[in-house]
């Protein structure tokens, strides 16, 4: 489903160029539960960033699909985030202004959903995720268990094949992180595919696959038990 | 215009400023004889004075006045639109982090663009409303200050969608440059 071919990101920062991946060959099929760790500055937001186009490599090919991405326009890859990725990220980047209600419709805005679908979907997706009774709140009125629920009912609004989550866990307590796991988990089971970057071992051993990044470049690729069982 | 020989009345047209010594007051009575002797005087120099040449004086006068307020005007919007342009690009990069967040969502970069420009139409619409209304009592102090020929209301009617056209272009830019964002960059501002 998702194929890097030979990606390689550098930016230049004060003349010094520094390299963030360095040619990275990566295929994710289509179902998997991927768990992307490395240590800080190993370049894995960065490639969870150009899996997701938000940010583009300096020199490589990625296919999405039928899709080859690099040689796509701008407003391509807009539909293409918009129709086929859902996002999660750390500090959860809900619009602080919107209800959770209007959060999870925005997506759906941007698809040209009518108003009266955008708002049934929405409804139903807070319903999944257990915040009906948030639904007219806004985000600063939520704990961040309750927020990143939101974003995991936002990230869905479109119906995407995949999700990627960069540190889903990283800023709620560990009771929190499961539960946001535990919905990772559910989601995968009903076929999304699900990339994630993460520190936190214990979401690392629930993956199915592990991908170990340091350096900007790719080390250990294996099958998790529970990805074993699944293969 | 010209009322008796050597005197000239110009008020009226220049807002009642009077443009030679002479027609600066009425007779006094009190001061005939001498008011008297100074006409004779004047007419013993035969003072001539020709409508038209008073009429392109006072026109000429307006006019170089006119001209000034138009340089000081021009000028200062200029400053303001250069300021408001920077203002507005500094509120880009204020929201640069929501518009990252949104174009990860899937919004391209025409619905950022219409949004920045929407809020800049906005924006620009209420200075050139604010702004005509203060101009009103400003080119009425000015008239009676400077004795400028009344101001039409039509040219602040006009002046206030100049300005917002104005500002509108200025602010192309700054909508322009926000909407042009890597959205992972983007995503990353405070």
């Amino acid at each position: 489903m998702i194929s890097l071919k030979n990606i390689t990101k550098a930016y230049t920062l004060a003349g010094s160029s520094l390299t963030a991946l360095d040619d990275v060959s990566l295929t994710v099929n289509r179902g998997e539960y991927v768990a992307i760790m490395g240590p800080s500055g190993s370049g894995k937001s960065t490639l969870l960033n150009i899996m997701g186009i938000l940010d583009s490599a300096t020199s490589g090919k990625y296919f999405l699909e039928d899709y080859d991405i690099t040689s796509l326009p701008d407003r391509e890859h807009a539909r293409i985030r918009n129709k086929h990725f859902g996002f999660l990220f750390q500090s959860f980047n809900l619009f602080s202004e919107l209800s959770a209600l209007e959060n999870i419709m925005l997506p759906m805005s941007y698809a040209g959903v009518p108003f009266r679908k955008r708002r049934e979907r929405a409804e139903l997706l807070l319903e999944e995720v257990g915040l009906t009774y948030r639904a007219q709140h806004r985000p600063a009125m939520m704990s961040g268990g309750e927020q990143q629920r939101v974003a995991i009912a936002r990230a869905l609004a479109n119906d995407p094949d995949v999700l990627l989550a960069d540190e889903p866990t990283g800023n709620l307590p560990s009771d929190k992180g499961r539960e946001i796991m535990d919905m990772l988990e559910r989601l995968n089971d009903k076929g999304v595919t699900i990339v994630t970057v993460t520190h936190d071992p214990e979401q690392g051993r629930r993956a199915r696959r592990r991908i170990l990044i340091g350096d900007g470049k790719l080390g250990a690729d294996e099958l998790s038990d529970e990805g074993a069982r699944h293969a | 215009m010209l009322s008796e020989p050597g005197r000239v009345v110009t008020r009226g047209f220049t807002g009642g400023i009077p443009l030679f010594a002479n027609a600066a007051a009425d007779p006094d009575p009190a001061q005939a004889v001498n008011s008297a002797s100074v006409e004779r005087e004047d007419k013993d120099r035969l003072v001539t004075a020709n409508p038209r040449v008073q009429t392109r004086r006072i026109i000429d006068r307006d006019a170089g006045i006119g001209l000034l307020m138009l340089i000081l005007s021009v000028s200062g919007l200029f400053i303001v639109l250069v300021n408001v342009s920077h203002i507005l690009a500094s509120r880009g990069m204020r929201v640069r982090k929501n518009v990252g967040i949104m174009m990860a969502l899937g919004a391209s970069r025409s619905p950022v663009l219409r949004l920045l420009g929407a809020e800049n139409a906005f924006i620009a619409a209420a200075g050139a409303v604010i702004g005509g209304l203060f101009a009103i009592p400003l080119s009425r102090a000015m008239e009676s200050t400077l004795g400028l020929s009344t101001a039409s209301g039509l040219y602040v009617l006009l002046g206030v969608p100049i300005a917002w056209a104005l500002t509108l272009v200025f602010s192309l830019v700054p909508a322009w440059r926000g909407s042009r964002v890597v959205p992972a960059e983007a995503m990353r501002s405070v």
